[in-house]
């Protein structure tokens, strides 16, 4: 596999832009993210302004038209701000969903909710897990019921982020947002009977519930119900049936961001450490001077290096799927061990730097500490780690061997 | 003989230090290298003023006294120098790097197509061979100033135009003392003015505050900037005092209306050299960095710790200052006693 | 192309702006020597000086207000083409860098010269050039020497250490002009040239779209015959002031940060420290 890490004039550009959007805006405020459990919407709308919520859509709806791959080192930047990660969140969920949305949604949802979600008036999210299902879609309740040219929906969706921001329309979105949400159309089909759809949160017929997740307070995180909520056929994301499948692909988008968040928020949380040890004394010397810290201090970084090429090699292979290059399950495969090396290794790196920080580590306003609670949650979200460990085995083994 | 000019600006309250510092140092080079120094004085009712350049040391003193002159004006002042240097020929001009120094100097070289080296932290006399041509120049101005944001030195010389000007920074000579004993030529010009020139600028209004406190002969200094707010600056001065220092200010502070404008360091406030800078809730943004940017020993108090002031600081505390600077005076007080 | 070509009707109050643009190493990084002990200028970065951004944004907003055109220039070196981009970005309609081997060693009076001449050109394309801007100083030089030099080669009035302009109006404009305790308000007739200070303008974040935008924006090179500049007046020759010598200056920072939420122990630290480097406080 010869590689080139290299990175475009163009791109290094655009990174510099949104460092210097990253600098002045978002890391003096990081730890107001965490105590207000908010981000303050000057900061989205700055984003907006920037055109950081349209960079993977077509240009024909308002976006940027860039690759997954520039997304991410745009991302990065991102995560460098916040190591407490709620903005990646932010950005990562809107931009892999958005993706999705646009891919398979139909041309009048495209010019109506896609072309606001490109210019940052409109967020969007997902919407899979209930309280009854997590890990195993095919356990889900929520049902969509089709009479005319409507769907009726009813269900309860649990775990959800950002369920505050795209409720409240003007707050942080011109618009609120809504979420891409998987619901039944035929549970007798099973996994073949589900079917896409996006919700807008803003509708009358739902109520929502926050919860007080332990991390990432930035961005929200609750439930939403569905009670006979009529939504147009135009806000089905692809055929009926096809849902499933969809999720899929969506989830490697997702999961793709995740990795490179995990190792770019650990690899920023060494870098605070760093400093700190360089400063700390103990026993009549800076700690940074005792080896067994400088070899956890190395071991760590090496493991970083890789799960942080691995996560570009996961953009990589979206970028090749979307040029025909290369087949669905040799994405899903490369992606699920990108999430599954990164979440691990930078959790483990997390550990020991805030270990290396003492009882300042154990602080809330510590980036590391926070960084730490961020990367934790990965443990479950988009995917936990144990499904990758599943499908990675699954594509190795074939399907005969799983379940 | 050969003359060297120097440029006496002048504001409501008669020359400004800065170019009473560089007749000083025009005289010392001067007698030491056989030369003659020149002040030029450009106004309206300046004339006055010229006595007090010959105590200090100009044994020449060229006046151009005219009403259109009354206000700043950089088109009428540029003309009136021009004038006389065309007459006069002095090998060397001299400007204080005054806000206005720094805009007049640089016009009237170009004007005259001479050379001119801005800021200048040093000037000496001495001999330059050309290294391409071999050819050899004595009594050559020697212009050193500090480039590259003050991280290296540079020595520039103008080997064949004339005169060789350079703007000097305020503060690096001493003023002159006064000897009223000295007697000197005095020489009023009359130049035409176009109508144009005079309509081209005008200065509608001037707000100036005066200085009343010397920061440049101060030791040790501790600063606040927009970080600090009214009540930082309470604590501020309470250990300016027990330091046995002086209260400096960012343009922030200043503008902010926390302290008077007499404590203000930076590009349009006072440049200071002290032992020790103390800069508190300090930024570090560059037009007040340079102005303290000299200091021997800069310490940073600051709650941000991406602040620029912690590049250029040999120690940085990063912290609320709120909390740092009671602890830190206490601890003094007990290490006093 | 908005093009340069077009000429404007100066009763319309459109404003045909030029910003001089400077590349300069990045201040935020150290200067880094070759072995001979002189700057080794190819291997740092260069980004856009920063006090000419505060002219940039000056002038955006002026187009902004007012309409008309808003051209770059700067006169560099090929490689420094990139830093001059983010000028594109952040929204300037052309750039013009100018480049030619013949100017390397220009002094202040040879590149206002050079620079000058630019504007020339720039002025018999359009018709008219109403406002000069730059930053008041360069990051690197520092000298506050090319705003009014150019305006000198050009016949023009200047203002330095602008803070700001207030207004533009009957084919004046008003600015108000930082000075040693205060400011003055100066009403100056145009063409004229306008150094900024930089205290109350903040240069726009462009947006990723101005990035890609401006990528594809051709920057318009032209050499010393393009704008008829006599090379006598240019270069290392054609500059009277010569540099014979550069050391780097003593003052190296000890940069010693301290952190602790322990605020106690943080002074602690400090205090220790500057006792261990014989630092007296008193």
């Amino acid at each position: 596999m010869p590689v080139d890490f290299a990175i475009t004039k163009e791109q290094e550009e655009l990174k510099a832009v949104v460092r210097e959007f990253s600098e002045k805006y978002i890391a003096p405020r990081v730890v107001e993210f965490e105590e207000k459990q908010m981000i303050p919407p000057e900061i989205i709308r700055e984003m907006a302004r920037l055109g950081l919520f349209g960079v993977v859509i077509p240009d024909k709806y308002d976006g940027l038209g860039l690759d997954p791959i520039t997304a991410g080192l745009v991302l990065e930047e991102i995560v460098r701000g916040d190591p407490e990660c709620s903005l990646a969140v932010t950005f990562l969920v809107h931009t892999s969903w958005g993706y999705i949305a646009c891919k398979y949604g139909s041309e009048e949802f495209r010019e109506d909710v896609i072309r606001k979600a490109a210019r940052g008036d409109l967020w969007i999210g997902i919407a899979t897990t209930e309280p009854g299902a997590g890990s195993d879609l095919t356990g889900i309740s929520t049902t969509a019921r089709r009479e005319g040219n409507e769907y009726v929906i009813n269900g309860e969706k649990a775990y959800i982020s950002g369920v505050r921001e795209a409720r409240e329309k003007g707050t942080w979105f011109k618009e609120g947002g809504g979420h891409v949400t998987l619901t039944y159309t035929d549970k007798s089909k099973g996994h073949r009977g589900m079917t896409f759809f996006f919700i807008p949160l803003t509708h009358p017929k739902i109520t929502t519930r926050l919860e007080k997740e332990i991390g990432r307070k930035g961005w929200s995180f609750g439930s939403f119900t569905l009670n006979d909520v009529r939504i147009p056929e135009t806000y089905r994301i692809g055929d009926e049936g096809r849902g499933f499948y969809i999720a899929m692909e969506g989830f490697d988008h997702a999961r793709a961001y995740i990795a490179l968040t995990c190792a770019v928020a650990a690899k920023r949380a060494i870098e605070i450490a760093i400093d700190y040890i360089k400063q700390r004394r103990a026993f009549g010397q800076p700690i940074a001077k005792f080896q067994g810290v400088q070899f956890q201090l190395a071991t760590n970084w090496s493991r970083l290096e890789a799960a942080h090429a691995l996560a570009y090699k996961a953009l990589w292979a979206l970028k090749m799927e979307q040029e025909g290059k290369i087949g669905r399950f040799e994405v899903t495969k490369i992606v699920a061990s990108a999430k599954l090396f990164a979440v691990e290794t930078a959790k483990m790196a997390l550990d020991d730097a805030m270990r290396w920080m003492g009882a300042f580590g154990y602080t809330e306003e510590n980036p590391v500490a926070l960084a730490w609670k961020a990367v934790k949650s990965y443990d479950w979200a988009e995917g936990s780690s144990d499904i990758m460990r599943l499908i990675v085995a699954r594509e190795l083994l074939g399907k005969e061997y799983i379940k | 003989m050969s003359k060297i000019f120097v440029y006496a600006e002048v504001v409501e309250e008669g020359v400004v230090e800065p170019s009473l510092e560089l007749i000083g140092r025009a005289r010392e080079l001067a007698d030491k290298h056989g030369f003659s120094v020149s002040a030029m004085l450009v106004g309206f009712g300046v004339r006055k003023l010229a006595d007090e350049l010959i105590y200090r040391g100009a044994s020449e003193v060229h006046v151009v006294d005219n009403e259109v002159l009354s206000k700043y004006n950089l088109l009428l002042y540029t003309r009136a120098i021009v004038e006389v240097v065309k007459n006069e020929k002095p090998e060397i001009f001299l400007f204080p790097a005054t806000t206005t120094g720094r805009e007049l100097a640089p016009r009237v070289a170009a004007r005259l197509g001479t050379g001119i080296t801005a800021d200048c932290t040093a000037i000496e006399i001495g001999d330059y061979v050309d290294p391409i041509t071999g050819k050899k120049y004595e009594k050559l101005l020697y212009q050193i100033r500090p480039t590259f944001g003050g991280t290296i030195m540079a020595a520039i010389v103008t080997p064949n135009h004339r005169p060789q000007m350079a703007t000097v920074r305020p503060g690096v000579y001493s003023v002159p003392p006064r000897d009223t004993s000295r007697s000197g030529r005095i020489k009023e010009w009359t130049i035409d003015f176009s109508e144009e020139d005079v309509g081209c600028l005008e200065v509608l209004e001037v707000k100036r505050e005066r200085r009343k406190v010397d920061l440049r002969s101060a030791k040790i200094i501790v600063s606040g900037g927009r970080g600090a707010r009214p009540e930082g600056f309470k604590l501020i001065r309470e250990l300016a005092e027990l330091l046995g220092g002086e209260v400096g200010a960012s343009r922030a502070a200043v503008d902010a209306g926390w302290i008077s404008y007499d404590h203000q360091v930076g590009l349009t406030g006072q440049t200071v050299k002290p032992d020790i800078y103390i800069a508190v809730g300090i930024s570090g943004a560059i037009q007040h960095v340079v102005g303290m940017k000299d200091s021997k020993i800069i310490i940073a108090i600051n709650k941000d710790p991406e602040a620029p002031i912690f590049r250029i600081s040999d120690y940085g505390l990063v912290g609320d200052l709120f909390i740092i600077i009671p602890k830190l005076i206490e601890r003094l007080k007990v290490a006093k006693s | 192309m908005v093009t340069v070509n077009s000429k404007q009707n100066s009763s319309s109050g459109r404003l045909n702006i030029v910003v001089l643009v400077k590349p300069v190493p990045d201040p935020k990084e150290p200067p880094k020597f070759k072995p001979d002990g002189t700057l080794d200028r190819l291997s740092m970065k260069l980004v856009m000086n920063p006090y000419d951004k505060y002219a940039v944004e000056a002038a955006l907003q002026l187009r902004e207000a007012l309409g008309g055109i808003v051209i770059g220039v700067s006169m560099a070196p090929p490689h420094a083409i990139d830093a001059l981009r983010e000028a594109l970005a952040m929204g300037v309609d052309e750039f013009i860098l100018l480049s030619d081997p013949r100017l390397a060693g220009s002094d202040t009076l040879a590149t206002s010269y050079a620079l000058s001449m630019v504007v020339k050109k720039l002025w018999s394309k359009l018709g008219k050039v109403d406002l000069v801007l730059c930053g008041v100083e360069s990051s690197d030089s520092n000298t506050a020497h090319i705003g009014p030099e150019v305006a000198e080669w050009l016949g023009l009035p200047s203002i330095s250490y602008v803070d700001k302009i207030l207004e533009v109006s009957g084919g004046y404009v008003k600015v108000k002009k930082l000075i040693e305790g205060g400011y003055m308000v100066i009403r100056v007739k145009m063409p004229a040239v306008l150094t900024i200070a930089g205290t109350s303008y903040t240069p726009r974040i462009p947006t990723l779209r101005d990035v890609i935008t401006a990528r594809r924006k051709q920057i318009i090179t032209w050499n010393v015959d393009d704008v008829s500049i006599d090379t006598s007046k240019v270069g290392l020759l054609g500059s009277p002031t010569r540099v014979i010598k550069m050391w780097a200056a003593e003052i190296k920072r000890r940069g010693k940060i301290f952190t602790d939420t322990d605020i106690d122990r943080l002074i602690d630290n400090f205090l220790a420290e500057l006792r261990k480097d014989g630092v007296k406080l008193k």
